[in-house]
């Protein structure tokens, strides 16, 4: 039997092969209530049928179920096997109603027993003098690593008892309304109750539904956006596509449709339709159907049947009819004073060469610095070639138009950034989603510092 | 690509990073998520000999003392909470000045009042450490420890010492029963 003290870890693996076993737990001296929460990767409550008590005593899969253990006060019987890959961690926990501080209990223990017998296999023992004023425990959690499931002492909470511990598992901040609902007064959630199945969760259901090859590209844009505290961030996603004869070669290797894919599993992250829409522009700008769940299996190849290559490049153009189309009220074109929307809009843009309506393109940029729409830019080809600062700054770079547009003057606030790949895969999704966030949660700031959100 | 480092694992610096000449030693972890007394992990270097000793206290880097005498070793000053964006703390290290008779530098984290607040690695999440090169800030090597620390309130992240007239990188991860003062008298400080 294995002896945990708070913050040790243990290889699930050594003590139970098969990932079936039983939790039992006692927390005496003050009246607690015990429950078992499935979280994701980035922390969150997969979605409410994954908060496990009396009143809800087993998941839909069956990984976890109350149960009863000889001489403790609360019990879980658990087969790991049988939780989905979305949740990536399960946290039990203890709370206390009326108000009653964890100092005192007066003992504790959280012990891992086999499934069919009592035999005991580790224990978490602890008392009163481990904790102050947290009315909320979490006592242990499970979690998968490199492949396996490991075992973790915690014993830290909150003060503010289960309802502190649910907003920690992001229960009621994702339900909150959005940010003009709350303006106009209307009630938050109630605290009190379990979380809601959040618009994300249901989402995160979808996919792996719908389109399962996106669930590990959902989950890395997650950890990028958790970094940069973007977690529970909503924005409409655009994704604008050069089609000019010279991307010929990325459309046909399937690149094109896999960077698709990866923006989709970034909305999936920021939107509650998870869907993108798309722009395709050359001589001319497309709208195709939105790329969604449903239809994102080969939705590159028939939107490109529908709208061959052409033989121009016009970012200008493209602009225009993004703004039109989320901003309709002046129509694509001149903004004088500030404008707001309750979401923003994030907008891919990628080409492979330069634009032939720079004028129009630096115009449609200033004024779209006066609305919520941010503009990632992303050139295809080789960059910057040369190390020496000197030389590329003049001309060194397949892209010296849009490093310019990065540093246009003239705008309310800086609303475009820009990175340059040999090739849409160059960089790993991790790597990927962290650039795409490398500009945008400082816009994020100043555009609503500035009254556009 | 910086490279990632399991626990025993070492890169060689002036492979990675022929140009390098200043080292930048990068610490982090996440600020604490629940209540109570927040983690304020610090950072610590020694400069020590082929026999794992330092010459005498100067050569231990820390808080109270973020210089070395050579100037080789800078600590960049102590933060008390985890909390900021990139690392909580950094030591830079001047390779061409580290004296000939140091064979390695020793990076050491403690947790400040472990004992009193109750706490401990294994309660840390996302530590690590990571080297960078100061010119540029490329990351070259990167290891996390949050599966490797347990109960420690002491531990030695790791430690860049001569190989053949070049510098390496190894991650430790061990830990060290009862904080920073044990830790520096095991390197032959005074303390």
């Amino acid at each position: 039997m294995t002896e945990l003290a708070k913050g040790q870890r243990l290889k699930l693996r050594d003590i139970v092969p098969a990932g079936a076993f039983r939790v039992g737990l006692a927390a005496l001296g003050l009246p607690v209530d015990f429950a078992c929460f499935g979280l994701d990767a980035t922390g969150k409550l997969l979605s409410e049928d994954y908060m496990t008590f009396f009143n809800q005593p087993r998941t839909p899969c069956g990984g976890v179920e109350v149960c009863a253990v000889a001489n403790d006060t609360g019990g879980f019987a658990f087969q790991l096997d049988k939780l989905p890959i979305l949740i990536d961690r399960v946290v039990i926990a203890v709370s206390t109603s009326g108000g009653a501080a964890m100092s005192r209990i007066s003992t504790g223990h959280l012990r891992i027993l086999e499934s069919h017998s009592e035999r005991e296999l580790a224990r978490f023992a602890f008392t009163g003098s481990d904790f102050s004023a947290e009315q909320a425990l979490m006592l242990g959690e499970f979690y998968r690593k490199d492949g396996d499931w490991r075992f973790m002492a915690v014993g830290q909470g909150f003060d503010g008892g289960l309802d502190a511990l649910v907003r920690h598992f992001g229960g009621t901040v994702e339900e909150a309304p959005a940010p003009q609902a709350v303006a106009a007064g209307a009630a938050p959630a109630a605290p009190e109750k379990p979380p809601e199945p959040s618009a994300k969760v249901s989402l995160e259901k979808r996919v792996a539904h719908e389109a399962p090859q996106l669930v590990s590209l959902v989950k890395q844009a997650g950890v990028s956006l958790e970094k940069v505290g973007l977690s529970s961030h909503r924005a409409r996603v655009c994704l604008c596509l050069d089609i000019s004869g010279s991307m010929g070669a990325l459309y046909r290797k399937g690149l094109v449709q896999a960077f698709a894919e990866r923006i989709l599993a970034l909305a999936c992250q920021f939107d509650d339709d998870g869907e993108i829409d798309v722009f395709l522009f050359g001589k001319r700008v497309h709208q195709p159907l939105a790329m969604g769940l449903s239809n994102c299996d080969g939705y590159i190849g028939q939107v490109l049947q529908q709208h061959p290559l052409e033989a121009d490049t016009r970012y200008g153009c493209a602009m225009e009819a993004i703004r039109k189309f989320y901003f309709p009220d002046v129509g694509g074109g001149a903004r004088s004073s500030p404008h707001k929307a309750a979401l923003p809009v994030y907008v891919m843009f990628v080409t492979d060469g330069s634009t032939t309506d720079k004028a129009v393109t630096g115009q449609q940029l200033r004024w779209s610095s006066l609305e919520p729409i941010f503009w990632q830019f992303m050139g295809i080809g080789q960059g910057r070639k040369s190390k020496n600062k000197l030389l590329a700054a003049f001309f060194d770079s397949d892209f010296p138009f849009l490093e310019s547009l990065d540093k246009l003057p003239g705008r309310l606030i800086d609303n475009a950034s820009y990175f340059s790949v040999s090739a849409p895969d160059e960089h790993s999704d991790a790597a990927l989603y962290d650039l795409l966030m490398a500009e945008y949660p400082g816009w994020l700031k100043l555009a609503a510092g500035h009254g556009l959100l | 690509m910086a490279i990632s480092l399991q626990k025993g694992g070492n890169v060689n610096l002036s492979k990675e990073a022929p140009s390098l000449k200043k080292l930048v030693i990068g610490l982090g972890w996440d600020p604490r998520a629940t209540d109570g007394a927040a983690f304020d992990l610090d950072g610590s270097a020694f400069l020590l000999k082929t026999d794992g000793k330092v010459r005498s206290d100067a050569d231990f880097i820390f808080y109270n003392n973020l210089k070395s005498t050579d100037g080789s070793v800078t600590h960049m000053g102590d933060n008390t909470s985890g909390s900021g964006a990139g690392d909580d703390e950094k030591i830079t290290i001047d390779l061409a000045m580290v004296p000939a008779d140091i064979e390695k530098i020793t990076i050491g984290v403690t947790i400040h009042e472990a004992e009193a607040r109750k706490q401990n690695f294994g309660m840390v999440s996302k530590a690590y450490i990571r080297c960078l090169d100061a010119n540029g800030d490329k990351e070259i090597a990167r290891y996390d420890l949050s599966e490797d620390s347990s109960t420690e309130t002491a531990m030695i992240f790791g430690e860049i010492y001569r190989h053949n007239g070049e510098w390496k990188f190894k991650a430790i991860g061990q830990g060290f029963a009862g904080g920073l003062a044990p830790l520096a008298r095991s390197f032959g400080i005074s303390a």
